[in-house]
């Protein structure tokens, strides 16, 4: 484990280049390092907020009400309370179905997925159903999950020209990676479907639907079925 | 009426936007808790310009204000108000009557405020007694238009206010017939901001060692010009490209100044308003003693990279914090003294 300040405004935690991310190992890793971390910084003041990338923990602080070695020997000692594990556990996430419009006008790049990928469209949306997810972090954009446990079968790469706009709710592809779009935003991922579901409402108790080590399954919808429940998110 | 706040409680007023400028949103100190959600910082990018604004009006330093861009707004106020504008030296007016910034200033019903063309800096600051109105979302009343949250100022949109004093403070020098102005000013910040190249300190970013030696010594040894293309999320840089690294980066979080080379080898430094997560890699961070400064980039600036150690970055951070403080204080205190002076009520 590596431990460096972000500039004077972060500090940062990350496992070595070797621990692979696609197959969750980096994320129990950092689910249990996120909990050390939040048990050795309860009531530490100037703590703003801890979050996970897919390698990497930070800590964002106010240096002002923490001194960075104060924060530093709390980070040691978090990451030393985790050695005594023997490995670390899963631990569990909340469960989470997203209907999903495959195809058509909502997944633009479904043909192309196929195309590369070797198979029928029909076989890309019944392989991206079959899979179970892993969300291993929020980031791009608010809600914006990032998903693993994509079949190997359907890892594409990125489209070779980003879209200046990528609708709200769409489901992509790149690499490894699967996920949606919590907002309308330029993006590049193969774009195969739409779900109704709000990843992100600031209204709601949480806003982000998904968090780091929940688990996301897809369910093809019809297009009147995404219409009914458009605005939904349970 | 694209409503910013209810605009008909009682006892309130409404400030009319004429003309919007060039970009100007309503911000406070942003959203430092909801990073975990994707939710950026935001809020004003001259932190201390807002704090001081505020300060002026005798309001806590992070009431909301109207971060302007390059070129203000006119607006319309319906009641008397306390108001000030810090950070960019912009040229401002209230009923065609020049009007001096970076003082406490009151207006009378009806006054007419004009921010025109920025002259120095880019940004600037008004804010106003009570702070504008408006619901926060997030624990904050910072615009993030992108995600839904707020808007961009638009013609016709009304914000609602609390009436100021219904005269100006005995000290205060009219103007015009609707408004005055406090007899001191607080200039000095503004001396920060370079004329001809801003100097921006960092220290080594997260993946500056997958960069070649030639790229890193480009990085400090070039100047660098802001590209049109910059907005509160980012600043983007232009000149010969540095060779960027081919490495792939799974993305990771990253902090306001940031310093991302993506493969077209030129720089972007992330701004207040930047996405939590990336996934270039990092050559350089700007230390926080010097975020305030790249509010005041716009296009066509000039900037030059200087090399900080971590332990140089924290040390100036401290000195920065505590120049604030003092210099927040004394605003506060004489902005007080000004207010309070007879005449007003």
């Amino acid at each position: 484990m590596r431990l460096e300040f972000m500039g004077d405004q972060a500090l940062l935690l990350r496992l070595p280049e070797d621990v692979p991310i696609e197959t969750g190992e980096a994320l129990d890793r950092l689910l249990s390092l996120r909990a050390a971390l939040l048990r050795e910084l309860e009531g530490v003041d100037g703590i703003e907020d801890v979050t996970m990338g897919y390698r990497s923990v930070a800590v964002y602080a106010r240096f002002e009400d923490v001194a960075p070695e104060d924060l530093l020997a709390r980070a040691r000692r978090a990451v030393r309370s985790l050695r005594s594990l023997a490995a670390p556990r899963t631990i569990a996430g909340a469960r989470v179905h997203l209907p999903v419009v495959y195809g058509g006008d909502f997944g633009p790049d479904l043909d192309e997925v196929a195309e590369r990928a070797g198979l029928s469209p029909q076989d890309v949306v019944r392989l991206h159903q079959e899979g179970v997810y892993r969300v291993a972090m929020i980031g791009f954009s608010p809600g914006f999950a990032y998903l693993i446990g994509l079949p190997e079968a359907l890892r594409v790469p990125r489209r070779a020209t980003p879209r200046s706009r990528v609708e709200r709710g769409s489901v992509g592809i790149a690499g490894f990676q699967t996920g949606v779009y919590s907002f309308a935003t330029p993006g590049g991922w193969q774009i195969i479907g739409r779900t109704p579901v709000a990843l992100f409402d600031a209204n709601r108790a949480s806003p982000s639907l998904l968090s780091p080590g929940d688990v996301v399954r897809f369910e093809a919808v019809t297009e009147e079925e995404y219409h009914a429940r458009f605005g939904a998110y349970t | 009426m694209p409503a910013l706040a209810r605009t008909h409680e009682p006892g309130m007023a409404r400030v009319r936007v004429l003309a919007p400028g060039l970009f100007t949103t309503l911000q406070d100190a942003g959203r430092p808790h909801h990073r975990r959600l994707g939710v950026p910082l935001g809020g004003a990018l001259d932190a201390l310009a807002l704090c001081a604004a505020n300060r002026l009006v005798g309001n806590p330093e992070d009431s909301a204000v109207l971060e302007v861009t390059g070129v203000g707004p006119k607006l319309w106020f319906e009641a008397p108000a306390a108001v000030a504008i810090c950070g960019a030296d912009f040229a401002a007016y209230v009923d065609g009557e020049p009007l001096p910034i970076g003082r406490p200033i009151w207006l009378g019903g009806g006054a007419v405020l004009e921010v025109q063309k920025v002259r120095r800096g880019f940004r600037g600051y008004l804010a106003i007694r009570g702070g504008f109105r408006a619901e926060p979302v997030l624990d904050s009343r910072s615009a993030l238009p992108r995600y839904g949250i707020g808007k961009r100022l638009a013609a016709g949109d009304e914000i609602a206010y609390l009436p100021g004093p219904t005269a100006p403070p005995a000290g205060f020098r009219p103007v015009s017939a609707r408004a005055a102005v406090a007899p001191f000013q607080v200039g000095g910040w503004l001396d920060q901001i370079e004329d001809e190249i801003v100097i921006l300190r960092v220290v080594r970013g997260e993946q500056a060692d997958w960069f070649g030696e030639g790229a890193r010594r480009a990085f400090f040894e070039r100047t660098w010009q802001v590209a049109p293309q910059s907005d509160r999320m980012g600043v983007r840089l232009r000149g010969e490209p540095l060779a960027a690294p081919a490495r792939q980066l799974a993305s990771e979080p990253v902090v306001p100044g940031s310093v991302q080379v993506p493969q077209d080898g030129l720089p972007i430094v992330l701004m207040r308003e930047c996405q939590t997560t990336g996934g270039y890699p990092k050559l350089a961070t700007v230390i926080s003693a010097d975020l305030d400064k790249l509010a005041h980039l716009r296009p066509g600036s000039f900037v030059r990279f200087v090399e900080v150690s971590v332990e140089e970055a924290f040390r100036l951070r401290g000195v920065h914090h505590r120049l604030a403080r003092v210099w927040l204080r004394w605003v506060a205190e004489r902005a007080r003294q000004a207010w309070d002076s007879e005449g007003g009520d």
